[in-house]
């Protein structure tokens, strides 16, 4: 239970050093975020009023603290390039990246555990070997590229869905999710190939273990060692290895959602950076680094309350 | 010559196909420096978008250059940014590592603190924060990238730094009086340096990857430089009328991040 | 005849380990197989278990109870295994499934069996496990079965494993250097509870050791082995009255006699070291985020002082402070009272592990030179000279001077170790365990170095063991330390016996 808080109160503290330094980065190194707005030619006195009702002219702390409150307060600040607010523009692209990010968490999960298990128990046969390899070829795609060949082989070549085809979330939902299992799956495949492979190296090791010469030495067959003793602790460090993907995903949701046309937060970032519309960016950023934030302190206090270990340490 | 041969046949058989891999294409890339079929952006309208032929041996894109050229080409581009943000990230997340990992007290748990932070966001995000306010070009994104991977190098040494400090062998030199930075210098350092070679290797791999992410978001590196990402984002366009414009520099960033990662795990495999 | 092996020969890859060996064991009977580390006699055990790797070539025969073990298919073997013939094995911290609890692990032999056990229901395994738990000298057996391996200390996992190994009642234990981790004090308990088992369950036990005193004691019958090879069997009488074998007698002759140290009064009055009312304190971990940090004192007040030339002993169980104070005193702690005063320069430390305490990444030569890097008085040749001079001086030959660390022994390593002290022109050395983790042999040879050492040098050493043989011989005087604090002779003898053997 301590160790649960104290992973909270670590949650805080990280949450708020982000939130500051994202701060730092938008709000005050880009310079007067009133001139951006008004371009080059606005005169000075139209710059300071706009200051002042930007309240660019309070201290530091203030500003940033007004700052923080707002967000929490749902106020994320208005666009520089639309005339609209930055909860306005993200609104509907966030349930896009959500659901994105999800299906690729879920295809994750559900294909590198067998897959891994797999890899552990064939790996002194040939067809282990095999596998071995291509993971790690797997592994070495990047995600955009898997998606440009996933469109070229099962778009346009076997025609098993429509390229660049979007169906809104109101229309239909589970259109909706099944637009994005392409690109969940150019998300997935790399770190498909990650995690399953980290499963195999953790039975083979888990193999060697004096815990399993034990079993052994109790009468225990191949099958029982394998499914009672190796498998739970192989597959325990695996879960903070599926908490670390949760960032690369959303990393990925970025690049895949270009190739994709998938209209998501990652598309109007990449706009935002290019118009240098810092209020948005900063946004998104926050949001996406609170989302693998957040993630990460649940897996691992998941993890701490599996693992005996650590939990009894209190 | 003796020494390579011992460490070549200490390596495991996805060592020795990961480096001859990447030996040729280093040696392709040397080649491209002095010598390629076709000026890379010369235009020729007459063959745009022909496909595979003798005189273009990967095709022609949209504007009539050689893919082929343009493929080399973007390599050296693809490598040097590359090679700049491991020397970036991995000399500073060295130092930043040892000392932190070899001093301890208040100045690790800051350091750290501020490392598990930064690590826990993607460094394609990173890059895309500093690139966002410094813009894109080639040296931008060696800094933008270098520095997002200086967490994971500073992590990486850190923690061998603290499996080491406290061995005997280290002990009896500071029983012999010998200086802080001499200690982590000279007694840790060689013992980390397979360590940090592996971390190296892995960061190449990553590093092409995360480039070749932001080129292809049109954040990378702009123009003239093409780097492999770049000419993938370009071909996109063209994707369905001439693929070999996407396959072709896909394949071969495919190949250099091959090369790296069968490297990377042989040393993975040691358990280094 | 319950165990018959015959002609059982083992290779790895191209290396034989096990080379046509025969053995037995009678009904109720203990045997004993002793010989160094690689002799074999851990693979001829495993082998008879059948829990070596694929990579083992395995030919030969082990007739249990007249039947072939080598012959049976796989799953006929398993009924054997556990049931009939069980096994405990040398690291009771790594040998139990750390995630599965304590009842469960012990329970599954039953599981396991259910041609013995398949007519018990859940309550009447649960209770067995109990039984079984007590029987072992475990306290609290209720609460043990709900525990995880973590919760336990070493010696009562070493229970545990015993408990799992007898609760087949089988008629053949092999123990695997059972007490080798252990404590000495712990080491005795867990002997004498074999020893009641083997009595009260008619259970033969078949003990694999390195360790020719526990040997002479506990078993009926002995082989020697070396090489791969069974060099002499016999009774305990016949084995250590009348050894007839060279390796043997090598073997009887390295164990410490006990005997007191024949040079006593030679130590001269002028201190080297003095320790005055020293203690050492470990930040206490802390409960929650907030919480000021205490502290835990290790070493509680001690005063010692060494002289030039004595060399004082050490001697106390594991977590006594012993280490502690040793790191104290040479200055490598943080947290401290009280005064060490040095008389010289240099002090060294030897450690238990010769595979840590030199950096594997240099060459002996540079090791040996490091000391030296720093001093202006000698010439470049003169360095070199005194660095061989002292290779010499502790039995190697200068060659030794080009190789890594991993391409010498265990022995040579230590070796080198005393090297850098003398190189240093240390006055004063800590010996922490330096022969503990070697064989037997090579014990012998490295204590003879340090004796021959400080004849000819006059170092002080602190010799720092858990084996009261050992220090006898090799010090003027013995000082014990139990707690934190030091206690003189009657005193210690004391602190330490009353814990000792049930």
């Amino acid at each position: 239970m301590k160790q649960i808080i104290r992973r909270l109160i670590a949650l805080v503290l990280t949450l708020l050093l982000i939130s500051f330094l994202i701060f730092v980065i938008f709000q005050i190194i880009p310079g007067d975020g009133a001139v951006s707005r008004l371009g080059t030619n606005a005169t000075p006195e139209q710059i300071a009023a706009l200051r002042k009702e930007l309240h660019l002219d309070d201290p530091f702390f203030k500003r940033y603290f007004n700052w923080l409150f707002g967000l929490f307060r749902g106020d994320f600040g208005n666009s520089y390039k639309y005339d609209r607010s930055v909860a306005e523009l993200i609104g509907g692209k966030l349930k896009v990246t959500f659901f994105l990010a999800m299906e690729s968490f879920l295809l994750i999960v559900l294909i590198s555990l067998p897959v891994g298990i797999f890899l552990g128990r064939t790996a002194k046969k040939p067809i282990g070997a095999v596998l071995h390899v291509t993971t790690q070829i797997f592994m070495a795609v990047p995600s955009f590229f898997t998606g440009i060949l996933i469109i070229l082989i099962f778009g346009l070549g076997l025609k098993l869905f429509v390229p660049y085809y979007f169906v809104r979330p109101e229309n239909s939902f589970f259109g909706f999710l099944a637009c994005m299992i392409p690109g969940a799956f150019a998300i997935a495949i790399p770190k498909i190939s990650m995690v399953s492979r980290f499963l195999r190296t953790n039975v083979l090791e888990e193999s060697r273990k004096d815990y399993v010469r034990t079993a052994y030495s109790k009468g225990a067959g191949e099958k029982h060692v394998f499914y009672h003793h190796i498998l739970k602790n192989a597959i325990l460090p695996v879960i903070t290895i599926l908490g670390m993907t949760i960032a690369e995903i959303m990393a990925g949701s970025i690049v895949v959602e270009q190739v994709f046309g998938l209209p998501g937060l990652g598309q109007l970032l990449i706009s935002s950076i290019n118009t240098r519309d810092f209020p948005v960016v900063s946004v998104i950023i926050l949001y996406m680094a609170f989302v693998v934030i957040v993630m990460n302190t649940i897996v691992d206090i998941l993890y701490q309350c599996i693992d005996p270990r650590i939990t009894m340490e209190d | 010559m003796r020494r390579f041969k011992r460490f070549w046949n200490k390596r495991n058989h996805y060592f020795h196909v990961g480096a001859i891999l990447l030996a040729i294409l280093f040696l392709g890339i040397l080649v491209s420096y002095f010598w390629l079929p076709y000026d890379p952006n010369a235009m020729d309208f007459s063959v745009a978008n022909s496909g595979l032929s003798l005189r273009h041996i990967m095709g022609t894109d949209e504007f009539g250059r050689d893919v082929f050229s343009r493929v080399m080409s973007g390599m050296q581009d693809t490598f040097i940014i590359a090679f700049g943000v491991v020397a970036v990230g991995g000399l500073i997340g060295a130092v930043v590592g040892s000392l932190s990992g070899y001093l301890g007290g208040w100045l690790d748990e800051v350091i750290m603190r501020l490392n598990d932070t930064l690590i826990s966001i993607p460094s394609i995000l990173l890059a895309l924060v500093m690139i966002s306010l410094v813009g894109a070009g080639k040296y931008n994104v060696i800094v933008a990238l270098g520095i997002a991977f200086i967490p994971s190098f500073a992590r990486l040494v850190r923690g061998e730094v603290i499996k080491v400090k406290d061995a005997e062998y280290v002990r009896s030199a500071r029983l012999m009086g010998a200086g802080k930075l001499r200690i982590i210098f000279i007694h840790i350092f060689p013992n980390i340096f397979p360590t940090w070679m592996a971390g190296v290797a892995v960061g190449f791999n990553n590093a092409v990857l995360a480039e070749s992410g932001l080129s292809f978001l049109g954040i990378g590196v702009s123009p003239p430089d093409a780097s492999l990402g770049r000419m993938l984002a370009e071909a996109q366009g063209v994707m369905f009328s001439s693929p070999w414009c996407v396959i072709a520099p896909g394949f071969f960033l495919i190949l250099l991040i091959i090369g790296f990662s069968f490297v990377s795990e042989n040393y993975s495999e040691k358990g280094v | 005849m319950l165990l018959d092996v015959k002609d059982l020969c083992v290779e790895f890859r191209d290396k034989v380990a096990v080379d046509h060996v025969n053995f037995q064991v009678d009904e109720n009977e203990i045997v004993g197989i002793i010989g160094e580390s690689g002799s074999g006699k851990s693979v001829s055990a495993l082998s008879v278990m059948g829990l070596l790797n694929e990579d083992a070539t395995v030919s030969g025969s082990a007739l249990f109870d007249g039947k072939d073990l080598s012959e049976l298919k796989v799953n006929e073997r398993q009924m054997y295994k556990g049931k009939e013939i069980s096994m405990v094995f040398q690291e009771p911290m790594t040998s139990l499934n750390p995630l599965m609890k304590i009842g469960r692990q012990v329970e599954e032999v039953m599981l396991l069996h259910p041609e013995a056990f398949g007519t018990l229901t859940e309550e009447e395994r649960k209770a067995k496990v109990i039984e079984n738990l007590t029987i072992v000298g475990l306290d609290h057996p209720e609460e043990i079965v709900s525990m995880y391996p973590h919760e336990l200390s070493g010696g009562m996992r070493q229970r545990v494993m015993i408990a799992i190994a007898l609760i087949g009642r089988p008629r053949l234990m092999i123990a695997d250097e059972p007490t080798t981790a252990l404590d000495v004090q712990l080491q005795e308990q867990i002997l004498q509870l074999l020893k009641k088992l083997n009595r009260e369950m008619h259970m033969a036990v078949l003990f694999i050791s390195h360790n020719m005193s526990i040997v002479r004691n506990f078993c009926d019958r002995i082989y020697v082995m070396q090489n791969g090879k069974i060099v002499e069997t016999g009774t305990p009488e016949e084995i250590f009255k009348n050894p007839k074998e060279d390796y043997t007698k090598i073997l009887i002759a390295s164990i410490p006699d006990g005997k007191e140290r024949e040079d006593k009064d030679e130590a001269l009055e002028e201190p080297v070291l003095e320790i005055k009312d020293f203690s050492a304190f470990y930040p206490k971990k802390k409960k929650h985020f907030f919480e000021k940090g205490g502290r835990v004192c290790i070493v509680d007040h001690v005063n010692l002082t060494i002289h030039t030339g004595e060399c004082v002993g050490l001697v106390g169980r594991s977590g006594c402070g012993k280490s502690t104070l040793s790191k104290g005193i040479l200055g490598l702690l943080k947290d401290t009272e009280g005064e060490v005063v040095h008389h010289s320069e240099h002090p060294q430390m030897i450690f238990q592990d010769p595979y840590s305490s030199l950096n594997p990444k240099k060459k002996i030569g540079w090791i040996l030179k490091q000391p030296l890097a720093l001093r202006t008085d000698l010439t470049q040749d003169q360095k070199n000279k005194l660095v061989i001079e002292t290779v010499q001086q502790v039995g190697l030959m200068p060659e030794v001077l080009d190789r890594y660390p991993r391409e010498l022994s265990g022995g040579m390593r230590q070796r080198i170790s005393i090297a850098i002290a003398l190189v240093q022109g240390s006055k004063f050395i800590i010996a922490d365990e330096p022969v503990s983790a070697l064989d037997v042999t090579v014990q012998k040879q490295i204590l003879e170095l340090f004796l021959k050492v400080q004849r000819e040098t006059g170092i002080a050493f602190l010799f720092i063991s858990h084996d009261r043989d050992v220090v006898k011989q090799m010090c003027h005087r013995i000082v014990y330390m139990a707690n934190g604090k030091l206690s003189d002779e009657e005193e210690g003898k004391e602190i330490l016996d009353k814990d000792a053997p049930v």
